[in-house]
C-alpha cells in the first residue's frame, strides 16, 4: 500500500449518502464528494483521480451514463457502480457501456467498499506504471535512432578524416611534412574522444539516480571556472562570479557540476575573437527554496530561429567550433531531473545567457 | 602521376569541417585533377558565390558534405535547384560523407542534381572515373 492515501470520488445526488460515506472511509481515503455528474467533471478537470464511484440512480444523469461520458478523457481511473437496485440490466450496460471495474450495492458492505478501492487502486497504479515505462521506453529508441544515426555521421566522421590524413601522408613526398600530419590525426582523434566522453557522462547522468546533499554553490562554481580559465581559448577573458546565499540548498552535486561545466565551456568556446572586452558571468541567487542562476556570454551569440533546436540530441547550430551536438541536451536532461527548468536569451552579435531554475530537493 | 588522360578543371569543396576541406584540397592537387580549387566552411556563402559569379566559364565540380550545421547539403542542394538551368548546366555536383545511412544514399540517387554519393576520405581514382564519363559527354 502506498504511504498516502488513495484518492477518490464519490458522486451520490443524495446529500446524506455523501456524508455517510465521508464519516465512514475518511479516514482510510482521500475523499472528494460531488452532488451531480455536473459536479463530478468539475472536479475530474483539476484533479486526476484514481478511483471514481458513481451512484446509479440520479435524476439528471444516470451513474451509468456519466462514467460512459468521462471513460475516453480518465481512460485510467478506475470506475465503481453504487446502487440501491439489483437491477440487472443495469449491470450489463454498466459493464458493457461503461466499462466499470466493479458493481456494489447499497446500503454498502464497509470491507467490501475497501477491498474494492484498493484493489481497484491497484490496477490503477499498475497501469500508470506501465505506460510511464513506456513513455520510457520510447524515449530510449528515439534515442537510440538517434544515436546509430549519429554513429554514422559524428563517430565515423573523424576516422574517415585520419584515414584521409594517413592517404596524403604516403602519397607525400617532401618527409618534413610528417609532422603536421600527425598534429592533424591528433586533432581528430581529441574531437572523437570527446564526443565519446560526451556521450558516456550523458548515459551516466540519465542512468543514475539522484543522490541529494547540501551544496556550497560559491565553492562548486569557482572550482568550475578555475579549471577553464587557463585554457588557451580562455586567455583575455573576464571572468564575473556572483553567488547570494540566503539559505542552504541542496540537489544532486554531480548533476549540477554537468550543468555548469557544459555552460561555461560553451561560454569560453562561443567567444567573439573580434570583441577585446571578452566576459563570462554567472550568477546565483538562493533564496525560498529555488536556485536562480544566469551563465552569460558576449559572445557569438545564437541565431533566433536555432534557439528552439540548440537543446536536442545532436543538434549543432555553428560551425565556428566543433561541438559534438550533445552538450546542451546533456544540460537539459540534467536540469530536467533536478526539477528545474532552463531557458535561453541570446543574440547574435551581442552574446547568450541562460537561465536556470532549480528547486533545492530537501 | 601523368594526367594526359583528363583535363583539369575548378572545384568547389563546401564542407563545415576545415580539416576535412584540407584533406580534399590536398588529394585534388596530388591527383592533377583540379586547376583551381576555392573552399566553403559555409554553404550559404557557397551558394551565394555560385549566385555572384553566374555562369562559370570553365565546367566546375563541386564537392559537398551532407552533415552541415545552419544548413545541409540537400537543403543546399535545393536552393541550387533553384539556379538557371543553363548555369547549373556548368556544374557537376557530387556529394562527399562518411555518412552510412541508408536515408542519406537514397536521397542522393533520387536528386537531379547530385551526380553521386563519394565516401570519405576522397577516392581521387574514382572520382577521376567518373569525370572522365562526364568530359566525354558532350557539355
Amino acid at each position: 500500500m502506498p504511504n498516502r492515501k488513495i484518492r477518490l470520488l464519490y458522486i451520490d445526488d443524495e446529500r446524506h449518502n455523501l456524508y455517510a460515506f465521508r464519516a465512514a472511509f475518511r479516514m482510510d481515503f482521500d475523499i472528494l464528494l460531488a452532488e451531480s455528474a455536473d459536479e463530478a467533471r468539475e472536479i475530474l478537470v483539476n484533479n486526476p483521480i484514481p478511483v471514481i464511484i458513481a451512484d446509479q440512480r440520479m435524476p439528471k444523469e444516470t451513474g451509468i451514463e456519466f462514467f460512459e461520458s468521462i471513460k475516453n478523457l480518465y481512460p485510467y481511473s478506475m470506475r465503481i457502480l453504487l446502487t440501491g437496485y439489483t437491477d440487472i440490466q443495469a449491470v450489463i450496460s454498466a459493464v458493457n457501456i461503461g466499462n466499470i471495474y466493479r458493481y456494489l450495492q447499497k446500503p454498502w458492505n464497509e470491507d467490501e467498499i475497501r477491498v474494492a478501492i484498493r484493489s481497484a487502486y491497484e490496477i490503477y497504479d499498475s497501469r500508470i506504471q506501465l505506460i510511464e515505462k513506456q513513455n520510457e521506453l520510447e524515449k530510449a529508441y528515439v534515442e537510440l535512432d538517434k544515436f546509430v544515426y549519429s554513429a554514422s555521421h559524428d563517430l565515423r566522421s573523424p576516422l574517415m578524416s585520419i584515414l584521409g590524413i594517413i592517404k596524403l601522408a604516403k602519397l607525400e613526398q617532401d618527409p618534413s611534412q610528417t609532422e603536421q600530419y600527425f598534429g592533424m590525426i591528433e586533432d581528430s582523434v581529441h574531437r572523437l574522444d570527446e564526443f565519446i566522453k560526451n556521450i558516456i557522462s550523458y548515459y551516466k547522468n540519465s542512468r543514475i539516480e539522484n543522490d541529494i546533499t547540501g551544496v556550497d554553490l560559491r565553492k562548486l562554481v569557482a572550482e568550475i571556472v578555475e579549471s577553464n580559465r587557463y585554457q588557451e581559448m580562455a586567455t583575455g577573458i573576464h571572468f564575473d562570479i556572483r553567488v547570494h546565499e540566503t539559505e542552504p540548498f541542496f540537489t544532486d552535486a554531480l548533476k549540477l557540476n554537468i550543468i555548469f561545466s557544459n555552460l561555461v565551456s560553451n561560454a569560453i568556446k562561443y567567444q567573439d575573437p573580434t570583441k577585446k572586452d571578452k566576459n563570462v558571468y554567472v550568477s546565483i541567487l538562493v533564496e525560498d527554496q529555488v536556485a536562480k542562476i544566469e551563465i552569460g556570454d558576449n559572445g557569438i551569440g545564437i541565431a533566433h530561429q536555432e534557439q528552439e533546436n540548440i537543446f536536442k540530441m545532436f543538434f549543432r547550430a555553428t560551425n565556428h567550433n566543433f561541438g559534438s551536438g550533445l552538450g546542451l541536451y546533456i544540460v537539459k536532461d540534467a536540469v530536467t531531473r533536478l526539477n528545474g527548468k532552463i531557458a535561453v536569451d541570446s543574440e547574435v552579435g551581442r552574446g547568450t545567457k541562460f537561465k536556470i531554475e532549480i528547486p533545492s530537493l530537501q | 602521376m601523368t594526367n594526359n588522360d583528363i583535363k583539369q578543371v575548378p572545384f568547389i569543396l563546401i564542407d563545415d569541417n576545415p580539416l576535412d576541406l584540407k584533406i580534399s584540397e590536398r588529394l585534388l592537387l596530388y591527383a592533377k585533377l583540379a586547376n583551381r580549387v576555392t573552399i566553403f566552411l559555409s554553404p550559404l556563402e557557397a551558394l551565394a558565390a555560385i549566385r555572384k559569379a553566374g555562369k562559370p566559364e570553365q565546367a566546375t565540380v563541386i564537392l559537398l558534405d551532407i552533415q552541415m550545421p545552419e544548413m545541409n547539403g540537400f537543403e543546399f542542394l535545393a536552393e541550387y535547384h533553384e539556379l538557371p538551368p543553363e548555369i547549373r548546366k556548368r556544374y557537376f555536383i557530387f556529394m562527399l560523407s562518411s555518412t552510412l545511412d541508408d536515408a542519406d544514399l537514397i536521397r542522393v540517387v533520387e536528386n537531379h542534381d547530385a551526380l553521386a554519393l563519394l565516401p570519405k576520405p576522397l577516392d581521387y581514382q574514382a572520382l577521376k572515373a567518373a569525370l572522365i564519363k562526364i568530359q566525354n559527354l558532350p557539355i
